[in-house]
């Protein structure tokens, strides 16, 4: 059964890549943040020196998609940064969804109040991810600020207690971080928190460095065993994040198969009008700029290096037996065209 | 004509892969740093009764901003003729009642209320309201 499973996502994975719509698009609009966490896959900072996009230019970038694609099928996730610092946001997120997309943003909470709820809701919110790092004094010290656990907890109650919301909570898990997840997880039960997500930190942005952070061989096995068992009870839908494939536990850690979607259905505009796949992604990746180009004819006719992946057969994956099932792994851990991946679970765990 | 057969080969791709996977929200997916968005597949359908008697009441139009117009049958029901249809989890849809047979079935005021997509989930159900004699 396994391998026809197998067989069959990959039939249906080629089959989405040569359709490639695009339905999920990333908007960074802003890079200031009101915190500055020792890790963050943007890199942003306190104080910009770019200023935000203006919503406007965006807007003008969307329309060639507004006449393709039906209403409702492209999801605009709002990033950053911290969406939240922008005082627009719900503006914004009210004109995109008169143009007929659906919106969500990705946020660290810290302004994140009833007030505020029910101004995005009222313009339209349509899903949510906070960030939550750990039980307090972890979260405070990846987040580097004294109050931000407090903050983010408020944010997930509000959210969570909103039946209208798609959202979740995502933990990064680290070395600090690992032995948290069962109290982390009873935390979340108690606040009424019902998806959960995991993903490992990648040596990547700020992070790159930073030993502490990563995890061992074991903590890895450790890490996907918790959420193999968190999924067995049943009790909270946990699962490990998109970005990278994890060999014979795939089917235990998520609902399918690993497969980064990256350049297939996943595009982005970035603050200073590139565009690319997620925002996460090597900038060396871009292909284009909705400064200068047409962006449905920039995702029509281009991103061909994340749609036909051959390239990706080097380094360790050259001469691994899963490439066939992984292609590769996920964009964002290749440094740039032709270099191998940074890091591969599949290979710590079995290679 | 290579498009269209390749979105059937894919609505048939999804199934089929849904249906081997225990999962039928197989074509949802969420990047790594981004938010979930979990489309799901429902048919629309509903009934609509008198508020006072509790009847079924039969051609009354039932239309929705989700992209249908249909009317109810004898029994007050009515179902999305465009069968299974996608729908997007983020917010709300209008459904509006129309008596549109003058007096044959009795005649109603126009009814509009506003639904949240997961509503779609279930049989919606609608009461509509006699237009009184002194109107």
């Amino acid at each position: 059964m396994s391998v026809f499973k197998r067989f069959l996502f990959r039939v249906f994975r080629k089959n989405e890549t040569e359709i490639h719509e695009l339905s999920y698009l990333f908007w960074e609009c802003t890079w200031r943040c009101n915190l500055a966490c020792r890790h963050c896959g943007s890199d942003c900072k306190a104080e910009a020196q770019t200023a935000d996009m203006p919503f406007a230019d965006f807007l003008h970038a969307l329309e060639p998609l507004e006449k393709r694609y039906p209403r409702d099928k492209v999801i605009i996730a709002i990033t950053g940064g911290e969406p939240l610092l922008r005082a627009d946001l719900a503006d914004c997120g009210r004109t995109l969804r008169q143009h007929g997309f659906r919106w969500g943003i990705v946020t660290n909470g810290m302004l994140y109040d009833e007030a505020r709820h029910c101004e995005l809701v009222a313009a339209s919110l349509s899903s949510i991810t906070v960030s939550l790092d750990g039980l307090e004094e972890t979260h405070n010290w990846l987040r580097q600020h004294p109050q931000s656990f407090q903050r983010a907890l408020r944010a997930l109650r509000i959210i969570a207690n909103d039946p209208h919301l798609i959202y979740d909570v995502v933990t990064c898990v680290h070395r600090r971080n690992l032995k948290e997840l069962p109290q982390l997880k009873e935390l979340l039960i108690a606040n009424g928190v019902r998806h959960w997500r995991l993903f490992t930190i990648a040596p990547i942005g700020r992070a790159a460095g930073d030993r502490e952070l990563m995890l061992s061989r074991a903590q890895v096995e450790e890490m996907l065993l918790f959420i193999a068992e968190t999924r067995k009870e049943g009790r909270i839908d946990l699962k490990f994040s998109c970005e990278a494939y994890t060999g014979k536990y795939e089917e235990e850690v998520r609902d399918s198969y690993f497969f980064c979607r990256a350049g297939i259905n996943i595009g982005s505009v970035l603050l200073n009008g590139d565009i690319s796949a997620c925002p996460n992604i090597d900038r060396s990746f871009r292909q284009g700029n909705i400064y200068k180009d047409n962006l449905l004819d920039v995702w029509d006719n281009c991103f061909q290096e994340m749609r036909d992946r051959n390239w990706m057969r080097c380094g360790m994956c050259a001469s691994c037996g899963d490439f066939k099932q992984c292609l590769g792994g996920a964009m964002h851990l290749r440094p740039a065209h032709g270099e191998p991946i940074q890091r591969c679970y599949n290979f710590r765990l079995h290679g | 004509m290579f498009k269209y057969f390749k979105e059937k080969k894919q609505k048939l791709l999804r199934f089929l892969f849904g249906t081997f996977s225990f999962t039928a929200l197989m074509f949802a997916f969420q990047a790594c740093y981004g938010m979930p968005e979990r489309p799901f597949e429902t048919v629309v359908q509903g009934k609509v009764t008198d508020m006072e008697t509790n009847d079924p009441i039969q051609g009354l139009q039932v239309s929705s901003d989700i992209g249908f117009t249909t009317t109810t049958n004898e029994k007050g029901i009515f179902i999305d003729p465009i069968g299974l249809r996608t729908i997007y989890e983020w917010g709300e849809y209008h459904i509006t009642v129309t008596d549109i047979d003058s007096t044959e079935n009795g005649s109603y005021e126009t009814f509009d209320t506003v639904v949240w997509a997961l509503d779609f989930t279930q049989p919606i159900e609608l009461q509509v309201k006699k237009v009184s004699d002194a109107q």
